[in-house]
């Protein structure tokens, strides 16, 4: 009752916040020297070639005409269309989407467990041997550039020891999954960051837990440490360690472009540095307001998932 | 049951926490061990089920329990002994029930027979209702009597022959408290379990136990049959633990007369307030006279707590006036002038929280007095050293942080902050819950004293009745929002009117010698 009035309360504040990402991305595009004209013609462009063009693309039209066509449009799920290659957005980001989704995907399903073991088994015995062999690797995985390290994968595992390919490229007209080999080094690369990152939240948050009286009082009571630490420790670090995984998980969305580039796989990225090189303002629009929307969304789920381990926050919500 | 030999447990600079204790419990035995705080009374009881609070290490000894050496156990063999041989209740057991599990899982988790049926056998068996709605409640959702019971129903689960009850009945008010332990007593006969009782309270473990340890510094100062140690106390600290303990019908008699009141100085009018859409004070009206001291009673969600605020500006009533010598006073803090809120200061239950851990108690007090502006800036040092003199602390302790000073000092200070302020009114919100009887005893004559000399208006919030008898001229009775009986203290004690009143009185902590 109390989760569906406070999912009902959290669409009308993401809309709102989408709404108003809208609009930043808007004026963005419209403050940035040159518009979808300009560039779409290139250099040798005569200003009436340019005139003539800005009329055929609507850019003529006052910004408030063309925020509201845009914004009526992306509610219907049409993105405009974009003046590089004339496709409507839509598809040109489909594809992108969804290797980068494969990407995230796989890369969290490995992820969150390594975090929640790296992070329980130095928490649980921290300052031990584990413990201190774990935070140092986290430290230089964290650390270490992200290009650094997947160079240095591709070196030793595509390179020296050849077992998987160097380049991500999916087979022409396939998805990666057509190919699952190629999926191996980028996921590795991300995960080797993402695992330590949130490793270190989770071990914070599992030593908060382990001083709690009701963990201490389980123990106490002579339950097995399997059951205190399943069914007593764990749910306490959900609330705080929730909102890190969302962070981490929805941030690769648009923060990948390091990885793909590097493997050169196609990703979502890949099109937003594109968008951005050609000036290609429909895509970039189209894509900002899509990375915005999964950020926003990962958050809501992480606060529900919050709520669901915690019946205290259900009637604090109200 | 349980042999303690020559137990010694050290803390990190090696001194005795525990010095060498020996103790013998046997099977379906009651004993109760009480001594202050930092008597070592929780490392004895966690050493009964074979834990060390990290910093401290067992020297030497031995404790065993069944035959088993706890404390050398396996972990498997510790585990098993904890669960079915020997269980340990936790002080506050409310906060150690894990939040995120229903209450029959709670149960389930130690019971043998993990059927609905058997699960809520066990409930009825604490007095808890055994039906499935309450099975599937979380611990938020029951009160802190329940949360009490369920506590203790999910250590019976596992048909354990002994419970080391460590302070089970902290935070609870008086009536509860009785009912909760008359409920440990019914339960331990009727299984016949061995009860290890660990507390502060004397009227308490004079109910529960047949046989007393009384610690002191890790040591054991005298034991015998209950009767004997509360009835002949042999040791001069047993008759000192004692003689601290108020009784609320024979204190009163002590009292000095009252003085003749002066004018009124707090005066709380038609004062109506409500929490979460709930109205928890119903037209509630009482004054307070300089040099007088008026005690607030009620049980727990009375709305004691609700009035202080109101009256500190901390909640904004719904309706009615607080009027500070015949001046209305803003219904929030901040519509305050500084001259009010001076004058009326709040002493609050946890000093600890209270005071500021990285700023020392000197500055501290220092900071109100230079905010209060009274005395020049080059005289802050001397005003802060008069203030802690004032109130029974030697002056160098001002160069100490919070947690360098002990819990009654502590309390002294937050005193002495108020009166820094230049406050002619005090809140004193339950300010001794937290002491050991003795050293309450002393931060309430303190009180009293400061009250006479300085003429302050005193209003004290509690449900301790022995707090009342000892500091207040008056009382007034607040039951669910409502004031139900309003006096001079000596008269409602003794002649209770109303109902709430007398469960109260009835329930108060007089310690009753058993009789064999």
């Amino acid at each position: 009752m109390t989760a569906l009035r406070f999912l009902v309360r959290r669409v009308a504040a993401t809309t709102a916040t989408l709404l108003a990402v809208a609009v930043v991305l808007f004026a963005a595009s419209e403050v940035l020297p040159g518009d979808a004209a300009t560039s779409s013609l290139g250099l040798d462009a005569t200003a009436e070639d340019v005139a003539a063009r800005r009329v055929e693309l609507g850019l003529d039209r006052p910004w408030p005409v063309r925020f509201a066509d845009w914004l009526a449009g992306a509610v219907r799920l049409d993105l405009g269309t974009s003046v590089m290659s004339g496709e409507p957005v839509t598809r040109i980001i489909a594809e992108p989407l969804g290797a980068t989704g494969l990407l995230v995907g796989v890369t969290a399903a490995v992820t969150v467990p390594l975090a929640v073991l790296v992070g329980l088994v130095s928490g649980l015995r921290r300052g031990g041997r584990a413990d201190r062999a774990l935070s140092a690797v986290s430290v230089v995985a964290v650390s270490v550039p992200q290009f650094v390290t997947a160079g240095l994968l591709v070196l030793l595992l595509a390179d020296l020891v050849p077992v998987l390919p160097a380049i991500s490229l999916p087979p022409l007209g396939g998805t990666p999954l057509d190919k699952p080999d190629v999926l191996v080094l980028p996921v590795l690369a991300l995960t080797l960051f993402g695992a330590a990152w949130a490793g270190r939240i989770v071990r914070a948050a599992v030593i908060d837990a382990d001083g709690l009286p009701h963990v201490e009082a389980a123990r106490l009571a002579g339950l097995p440490e399997r059951a205190v630490v399943w069914r007593h420790l764990l749910p306490a670090t959900v609330p705080p360690c929730a909102h890190a995984f969302a962070w981490l998980l929805s941030g690769l969305f648009g923060g990948t472009a390091v990885v793909e580039i590097v493997f050169n796989y196609p990703g979502l990225s890949q099109t937003l540095v594109a968008a951005v090189r050609n000036h290609d303002t429909a895509v970039l629009e189209g894509v900002g307001l899509l990375l915005a929307a999964i950020i926003i969304v990962s958050f809501v789920l992480a606060d529900l998932l919050v709520l669901l381990a915690d019946p205290r926050l259900r009637v604090a919500a109200r | 049951m349980i042999e303690v030999e020559g137990l010694r447990v050290e803390n990190a600079a090696g001194e005795p926490v525990l010095a060498g204790l020996s103790l013998a419990v046997a099977a379906g035995e009651r004993v109760g061990v009480v001594g202050e705080s930092g008597a070592g009374k929780t490392t004895l009881a966690l050493a009964l089920v074979g834990a060390v609070r990290p910093g401290l290490r067992v020297v030497r000894g031995v404790v065993r329990v069944a035959g088993d050496d706890v404390l050398g156990a396996s972990p498997a063999r510790r585990r098993e002994l904890r669960r079915r041989v020997l269980s340990y209740l936790p002080q506050d057991p409310p906060s150690a029930l894990t939040p995120t599990m229903r209450v029959g899982r709670q149960v389930r988790e130690f019971a043998a027979d993990r059927s609905p049926a058997a699960v809520s056998r066990r409930l009825v068996e604490v007095g808890l209702p055994g039906d499935a709605e309450f099975a599937r409640r979380y611990p938020h959702q029951l009160s802190g009597g329940q949360q009490q019971r369920l506590a203790l129903a999910r250590l019976t689960a596992g048909d354990p022959r002994g419970l080391i009850l460590d302070e089970p009945t902290t935070g609870l008010d008086a009536p509860m408290r009785r009912l909760v332990l008359d409920q440990l007593a019914d339960l331990a006969r009727r299984r016949g379990l061995a009860v290890v009782f660990i507390t502060h309270d004397l009227a308490a473990a004079a109910r529960m136990t047949d046989r007393l340890v009384v610690l002191r510094g890790g040591e054991v100062v005298e034991q015998g049959p209950t009767a004997d140690v509360l009835g002949r106390p042999s040791a001069p600290y047993t008759a000192e633990l004692l003689a601290a303990v108020p009784d609320p019908r024979v204190e009163v008699d002590r009292r000095l007369p009252a003085r003749v009141p002066g004018p009124v100085v707090l005066e709380v009018a038609n004062l109506v307030a409500a929490r979460g859409g709930r109205v928890v004070l119903d037209d509630v009206s009482l004054a307070v006279r300089r040099g007088e001291s008026l005690a607030l009673l009620g049980s727990s969600g009375c709305g004691k707590t609700t009035l202080a605020q109101c009256v500190t500006g901390v909640l904004r009533p719904r309706s009615g006036q607080v009027r500070l010598s015949g001046e209305v006073l803003a219904p929030v803090l901040r519509g305050r002038p500084v001259t009010q809120r001076r004058r009326v200061q709040l002493i609050p239950q946890d000093t600890t929280g209270s005071l500021n851990p990285r700023r020392t108690v000197g500055a501290a007090i220092g900071r109100v007095v230079r905010l209060a502006g009274a005395v020049p800036v080059d005289r802050v040092a001397d005003e802060t050293r008069r203030l802690l003199e004032l109130v029974g602390l030697p002056g160098e302790l001002a160069g100490r942080l919070p947690r360098q000073v002990s819990g009654g000092q502590r309390q002294r200070v937050a005193i002495a902050r108020a009166l820094a302020a230049g406050a002619d009114v005090l809140i004193c919100d339950e300010v001794t819950s937290n002491l050991d009887v003795r050293v309450a005893a002393s931060v309430l004559e303190l009180l009293d004293a400061l009250r006479r000399d300085l003429g302050l208006a005193v209003l004290t919030v509690t449900h301790d009745l022995g707090v009342i008898a000892r500091n207040a001229d008056r009382v007034v009775v607040l039951d669910r929002g409502k004031v139900v009986e309003e006096g001079p203290v000596a008269d409602v004690f003794r002649a209770p009117a109303h109902d709430v009143t007398r469960a109260l009185v009835d329930a108060a902590g007089a310690v009753v010698v058993p009789v064999e």
